[in-house]
């Protein structure tokens, strides 16, 4: 027999309810939570109705285009997997729209997957890390705009960011800022690298709205495959970097 | 009838065995009516099972696999009713190629009952929402969204009433607050409405004009938020309403590992539960009915079999 059940409780519950039927039901609540895994045979109907969209797809999803020489996990505030995820963005944003940027970034959210796992990285993968329609836009904002969007980023727990910028998370605001290798000023000007929802105000970024910004109508998951494919074939091992670009800072 | 025959002992450490269970031979006498609510949420256009490339979600899920587990539940219950509570879509390549096609067709073959609308099911636009509905043979409930100025028009409902063994049950929808979570370019002009204040008023129409025995919201909200206490959630839901017997919950993508009991406006309790996310969980709560017996537990302690 299949045993399914990964574990079982069961809840004694009373619920008086009285319905106008004036029947009185008494009810009585059993919980279960079934993982569904390889315990479960598969059914052949549904295996025959998924399979004419599979095989399209993996024509182009298993196509290995990296090396992962060990797990990346996604973790707030800071992560080795959001370290890279941000340094490509950073590296083909500057090359796509050739200008100096000072920072790029991700919502915590915006990266789909806990993890990319150890071995070879397909096209496939990266649909999943990154599966929104999401565009890598650019713009220019004002000290005061910047400090906004970094605390939003502190407020969040920490967003995925690139090796340019540093920050301390302290209560709900940044603090300790660095952004290439200079202390934060409010008087300058900052050019970033994100998502078109963020810039369009998502993730409660409502101030990003109205901010100059330069568009080329380029998908984040094609930078990143893109990225990926433009490393020589017999050197694609991902480089990672473990540093804690976000701290958490007791007050 | 026998309640308790499906439970399968195992093993699950932090969990000990209470006292104070009333005997089968009790609870055969009488009228009881078992209803099997079966629930995903998030699933997240998992149509096949997560890669085994060592990731730690390898292997699990998997629509092939829940179809299998549903047809089994199904062939030992006799009212079984299966809901998913939104965010159906985005997250596998199947949705960006074929647009959620596939995940509503085979929502159907599993034969669903009723979902409700997550934020990411607006990823293709409303229109591809609209254009992808055909593929469901199962109602889209949605109560807190006016889709009035949209493609959207008529296409989903607030609420459905289902009837098995003489017991009605309420079931509507509930969506999360859309502005600041997706982009009004694919939302439109869909109007959100304070999910509170619409849950009460639907609660209580399920409940008194259409004299429903139990009530149930599919909901979207997001089971509770540690950071912004405020955010509506099904907590919220459940604490601030008068009707709702159960909350059957998404967004949050919550592995719970028993539901969370909370108490409405009158003093009732109201079950909360999620299943995870991805299709890794299916949930299952059993409801009993006993008929014409006032106010009696028929098991006031919790029994947790281990
Ligand atoms: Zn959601």
């Amino acid at each position: 027999m299949k045993k399914v059940v990964k574990y079982i409780l069961s809840i004694g519950l009373f619920v008086g309810l009285v319905s106008c039927s004036k029947q009185i039901y008494t009810a009585d609540i059993d919980t279960s939570y079934y993982r569904v895994n390889y315990k479960n045979t598969t059914d052949k109907d549904i295996d025959k109705m998924i399979a004419p969209y599979k095989s399209q797809l993996d024509a182009q999803m298993n196509d290995v285009i990296a090396i992962n020489p060990e797990e990346m996990t996604k973790r707030r505030p800071s992560s080795v997997l959001g370290n890279w995820f941000s340094d490509a963005l950073l590296e083909e944003s500057s090359r796509i729209y050739g200008v100096d940027i000072d920072m790029a970034m991700q919502n915590y959210g915006g990266i789909r997957v806990p993890a990319l796992a150890k071995g070879k990285v397909t096209v496939g993968n990266i649909y999943e890390l990154m599966p929104f329609d999401n565009k890598l836009v650019i713009l220019e904002l004002d000290g005061k705009t910047t400090k906004m969007l970094l605390d939003r980023v502190a407020e969040k727990g920490g967003w995925p960011v690139s090796k340019t910028l540093s920050l301390d998370i302290q209560g709900d605001k940044a603090t300790n800022i660095m952004i290439k290798g200079e202390p934060f000023d409010i008087d300058k000007t900052y050019t970033v690298a994100l998502a078109d929802y963020i810039a369009n105000g998502g993730d409660n970024c409502f101030f990003l709205a109205d901010s100059k910004r330069t568009d080329k109508d380029i998908l984040i998951r094609d930078i990143i495959i893109d990225h990926l494919k433009s490393k020589p074939k017999g050197d694609r091992e991902i480089i990672q970097d473990k540093t804690q670009r976000i701290k958490n800072i007791k007050y | 009838m026998r309640r308790r025959d499906f439970i399968v002992r195992t093993t699950l450490s932090g969990l000990g065995l209470a006292s104070g269970t009333i005997p089968l031979s009790a609870l055969e006498d009488h009228d009881i009516t078992r209803l099997t609510i079966l629930h995903t949420n998030d699933v997240h256009s998992r149509v096949e099972p997560f890669p085994m490339d060592g990731s730690r979600n390898e292997g699990q899920g998997g629509v092939s696999r829940r179809a299998t587990l549903v047809d089994r539940i199904r062939k030992s219950e006799d009212n079984v009713l299966l809901f998913d509570c939104g965010d159906i879509f985005q997250g596998t390549p199947y949705f960006n190629f074929f647009g959620g096609e596939l995940e509503l067709k085979l929502m159907s073959e599993l034969k669903y009952d009723a979902c409700t609308i997550g934020n990411h099911d607006f990823d293709g636009g409303i229109d591809g929402l609209h254009d992808q509905m055909p593929n469901a043979d199962f109602p889209f409930l949605i109560a807190n969204y006016d889709f009035d100025n949209t493609i959207l028009r008529k296409k989903t409902q607030p609420y459905k009433i289902f009837v098995r063994n003489g017991i009605r049950i309420g079931v509507f929808g509930l969506g999360i607050e859309l502005s600041g979570l997706v982009p009004k370019t694919l939302y439109k002009e869909t109007q959100y409405q304070d999910p509170i204040e619409v849950g009460n008023r639907i609660s209580k129409q399920l409940r008194y004009d259409e004299k429903c025995d139990f009530v149930i919201c599919l909901s979207h909200l997001g089971y509770k938020y540690r950071n912004e206490k405020e955010k509506v959630s099904d907590v919220h839901l459940a604490e601030n309403t008068e009707e709702i017997d159960m909350i059957l919950g998404g967004h949050t993508h919550t592995f719970m590992s028993e539901p969370d009991i909370r108490t409405n406006k009158k003093g009732e309790e109201v079950v909360i539960n999620q299943a995870g996310w991805a299709g890794i969980m299916l949930g299952r709560l059993d409801v009993f009915f006993e008929k014409n017996k006032k106010g009696k537990c028929v098991s006031c302690k919790n029994t947790y079999v281990v």
